[in-house]
């Protein structure tokens, strides 16, 4: 399923107090692909996002989801049906937790788009399972969970709708770091399946690790939309106009091509990076006779690995 | 959600910013005081010119009035059809079976609809150009005679800046639960009443909960700061008593004198 946003204009509040947010917006969201949304808090990101299930319609332009069309006009009732089809996950989505367990809370979500409750609980056991949620805690309350827990719960809510697109409003905020790699993980898993994903996230290595493409947002309008390779390639300047932060390895790379080193591609992980490194350095170096010229010699030839 | 005018504060400049928020709390009680004696056309014509006056003060666009009306609508609307049907009195303008109109439920019905309106564009007009934290201080202010008779005046005073600084936060979080469990398919529009009551279910849980967390991470904040008792806490915005505040007395002493006098001319 492909989302289109055209021309789009959005402003909050209606009559003479209108707060514009987002102005002349054009995207395209690719089917099977994980399209990452970066900028400053308050660039209008999650108001972006918030287009792509119609929970707000636009002021002015379309956004056309699937076969969808919305615009200011379309009526609340033609609505609904979208939500089965594009998931959304907010930030910190445990406080929308409301069921006495957590198998009838994961159930909500099929049941509202008319499963049967046989129907509901094998969506939902699916679900729990695909975010390694332990079997054993399903008819607890979700109240008595810890924090890890209840994000797995609330994610499990929204995969067990099963929708084509996903959204995610920085799904990883405040997981310790086994619970973002997992994260992580999952967010590959549903991709492979061929699930459209829109991602919203601070974290630039997230995005560099994940993302097939990037959009920037900066006060309300697109900065950038390309390949995730392209933007990161942009000079450091550059993110700093837009107060954004380079990855550490990409950061890394850039200092030590001011040193003269010359990387034949971006360093997606710090294996790749230690890698290409290696690669930079010559035998000489690395039997550890020291080589004056070593820093200044723009080397090009050496064995690149992938 | 956000349509929500009333004790909603909307920032702006005029004699209505500057008063004195007791100055603007003592005049609104007088005014709807009066108002539940008000017994013929003239009283109430004469009540209404009052508050086009402080509307018109406050320079805000009368979009924003009508807003603060709108929410309430079904409200009067249910009390004007109470009226119409069971004042009874004669003469019977129109009959249909049991149900009957009469003229004096009719002209009450039109009585209780300006009432009710002009009760609530005059508090409307109080929130809107008072901060809350000033409302609580100066509730607080007035009621420091009931010290006398050991009522904690300054903790009541701190409870309601509390709760009144919890208001815009609940509602945004109620905008946030009702968005996600939207994208979960809730649908508060659709169904038997029944229904309708069950799916907020779904909205409530979170919102208590989300609430009850606030205020103890609020009471905790509170304490690691050292707070012991709300007696004897200084304040960042002293109230003043000043020029404008003589005004608005003369205005309702002027208001309230005519009232009277019409009241009885009939």
């Amino acid at each position: 399923m492909v989302i289109n946003i055209e021309g789009l204009d959005f402003a909050y509040g209606a009559g003479k107090q209108t707060v514009p947010v987002l102005k002349n917006i054009n995207l395209t969201f690719p089917e099977g692909q994980i399209t990452a949304i970066i900028g400053q808090t308050g660039s209008g990101k999650s108001t972006l996002v918030q287009q792509l299930n119609a929970l707000l319609k636009p002021t002015a332009g379309e956004v056309h989801i699937g076969d969808h069309t919305v615009t200011n006009k379309t009526k609340e009732k033609a609505l609904t049906p979208i939500r089965a089809e594009v998931g959304m996950v907010f930030q910190f989505p445990e406080s929308q937790l409301f069921a006495p367990t957590v198998i009838e809370d994961v159930m909500y979500g099929p049941k509202n788009f008319g499963a049967t409750d046989e129907e509901a609980k094998q969506a939902a056991e699916k679900a729990l399972a695909k975010v390694g949620f332990d079997t054993s805690l399903y008819d607890q309350s979700p109240f008595n969970l810890s924090g890890g827990q209840m994000r797995r719960v609330a994610l499990a809510g929204v995969l067990a709708m099963n929708p084509q697109t996903m959204v995610f409003d920085e799904p990883a905020a405040g997981l310790d770091p086994q619970g973002q790699a997992e994260l992580l993980d999952l967010l590959r898993t549903l991709r492979d399946e061929g699930k459209t994903i829109v991602l919203i996230s601070h974290q630039m290595e997230q995005v560099l690790a994940l993302a097939n493409q990037v959009v920037v947002m900066k006060d309300g309008q697109v900065a950038a939309h390309e390949p995730v390779e392209e933007l990161f390639a942009r000079p450091q300047s550059w993110f700093a106009d837009q107060h954004l932060d380079l990855p550490e390895t990409i950061a890394f790379q850039k200092e030590m091509e001011k040193q003269g080193f010359v990387f034949d591609h971006l360093a997606k992980t710090v294996d790749d990076l230690a890698k290409q490194l290696a690669g930079q350095l010559d035998s000489a170096k690395l039997t550890g006779q020291r080589s004056d010229q070593a820093g200044s010699q723009a080397q090009t030839g050496g064995p690149h690995h992938e | 959600m956000n349509n929500l005018v009333i004790g909603q504060f909307v920032p702006g400049s005029g004699i209505l910013y500057r008063m004195d928020p007791r100055t603007k709390i003592l005049m609104t009680i007088v005014y709807v005081f009066l108002l539940v004696f008000a017994n013929s056309w003239v009283t109430y014509l004469w009540s209404a010119i009052f508050l086009v006056a402080a509307l018109l003060l406050t320079k805000q666009g009368l979009g924003l009035y009508w807003r603060g009306i709108k929410p309430i609508l079904w409200l009067i609307l249910f009390t004007v059809v109470l009226q119409l049907l069971f004042s009874g009195g004669t003469p019977v303008l129109f009959q249909w079976g049991a149900i009957k109109v009469t003229e004096p439920g009719l002209i009450n019905a039109i009585y209780v609809i300006v009432r009710f309106v002009l009760i609530v564009l005059m508090s409307t007009i109080l929130t809107i150009t008072t901060p809350p934290t000033a409302i609580a201080s100066a509730i607080e202010s007035l009621l420091k005679p009931l010290k006398a008779i050991k009522v904690p005046v300054a903790e009541l005073a701190l409870m309601l800046s509390i709760a009144l600084r919890f208001v815009p936060l609940l509602m945004g979080e109620t905008d946030k639960i009702m968005k996600a469990q939207k994208s979960r398919g809730m649908s508060l529009s659709t169904g038997s009443l029944m229904k309708r009551a069950k799916a907020v279910i779904p909205l409530l849980v979170p919102l208590f909960v989300g609430a009850l967390q606030r205020a103890l991470d609020l009471a905790n904040a509170m304490e690691v700061r050292g707070f012991e008792s709300a007696e004897g806490r200084t304040r960042y915005r002293e109230l003043s008593y000043g020029r404008d505040d003589t005004l608005a007395f003369v205005a309702i002493a002027v208001f309230a004198i005519g009232f009277l006098a019409l009241s009885f001319i009939k």
